[in-house]
């Protein structure tokens, strides 16, 4: 069901990144193969899965092309998720309409791996990330989905780490009351999905 | 006492929903490879390749050292043919020539401090002196004294 996360080794990070740079191609497509899984797994959650693709395509080819900029190669892995945050922003206001609303449907739909049994609840709560504040939502699939700390989520949206600790409580409050409300909660009301929460 | 262990619970499962999804099929995984993998062979038969970081920072010092010594250039432009109309009728005749001098002190300065940074530079052109000054060296006025940020309160005191 839920692949275990891979345990994360900046030195390894950092040894194809030197390696990359001293001119091993290879060195690239190892750190492609090993993040490749939750850098489209961040892309489903904010963009949904039509975009999510060419949002992938587009922050390798990002990475592939700044990381000679990279300072610290050590830090590879919050550089690639900064990269993946900001392109999803860009392309989330270049989107025609108003501003920041998602269209639920592309993040309700079932991928093609969801488990049967799952997919009720799953298309729930992903309807229910979708419509949390951007920056709520990007704080929760960092902490959740990718296992970043604090502080690594702090560092890669550039906020203070009680910044990030307060979006990632009322993220989940949020996520609570939602779920609690879909489910035919105390109050019986199942709404808000047309609501939008941005900001 | 109630409402904290509901919510709590409520947290836990919210908490066991994330971790449920599965995320990308390999089948997804591997058609994102596949684009990646054309759009990288794309990139690279057009010619781009990452530039090596060393010059790309020995670029942005130069780049640096030519804005600062670019700056003084434009200083010393915009003040030279000023200072004979801001000087006090009365004043010394060779107080222009000492402004220019502390203009020179403060450029050879700089060129002190960035000549290490530079690869090569012409030697700087010399200029003859005007008849009846000696190649000694000048006398700066007392006062002001010294350099040139010393004499930018004068330029701009009033008399009255």
């Amino acid at each position: 069901m839920t692949v275990p996360a891979k345990p994360f080794d900046s030195a390894n990070d950092a040894a194809e990144v030197r390696a990359f740079l001293a001119g091993d191609e290879g060195a690239f497509e190892r750190l492609v193969d090993r993040y490749q899984r939750p850098i489209l797994h961040l892309c489903q959650r904010l963009l949904g899965i039509e975009e999510s693709k060419d949002l992938f395509q587009e922050v390798f080819l990002q990475a592939w092309r700044a990381l000679p900029q990279l300072r610290s190669p050590g830090a590879f892995r919050t550089w690639l998720f900064r990269i993946t945050i900001r392109r999803a922003r860009r392309r989330r206001l270049a989107r025609p309409g108003p501003a920041g609303l998602d269209n639920l449907d592309r993040f309700t739909a079932e991928s093609e791996g969801d488990p049967i049994e799952l997919s009720e609840e799953l298309a729930r709560m992903r309807g229910s990330l979708a419509r949390l504040p951007e920056r709520q939502r990007e704080v929760v699939l960092l902490r959740h989905y990718e296992d970043l700390s604090f502080a690594e989520i702090a560092a890669v949206l550039g906020i203070r780490e009680d910044a990030a600790r307060a979006n990632h409580y009322q993220g989940l409050k949020r996520l609570r009351r939602e779920l609690h409300v879909d489910s035919g909660g105390s109050d019986g009301s199942r709404g808000g999905r047309e609501r939008t929460d941005e900001p | 006492m109630n409402h904290d262990r509901r919510e709590q619970e409520e947290t836990e499962r919210v908490e066991a929903l994330l971790r449920a999804d599965p995320g990308p099929s390999p089948s997804e995984l591997a058609e994102a490879r596949l684009m990646l993998k054309r759009a990288l062979a794309r990139e690279r038969s057009d010619g781009a390749t990452p530039a090596p970081a060393p010059l790309r920072l020995a670029s942005r010092r130069w780049l640096r050292i030519s804005s600062q010594a670019a700056g003084f250039a434009l200083l010393v432009a915009l003040l030279a043919p000023v200072l004979p109309r801001v000087l006090p009728a009365g004043a010394d005749a060779r107080a222009p020539i000492d402004v220019v001098a502390s203009l020179a002190g403060e450029a050879s300065a700089m060129r002190a401090r960035i000549a290490p940074y530079l690869p090569s530079l012409p030697s700087l052109p010399s200029f003859p002196l005007p008849a009846g000054m000696t190649s000694r060296p000048m006398e700066m006025r007392p006062s002001p004294a010294g350099g040139l940020l010393d004499w930018i309160p004068s330029l701009h005191s009033d008399a009255r």
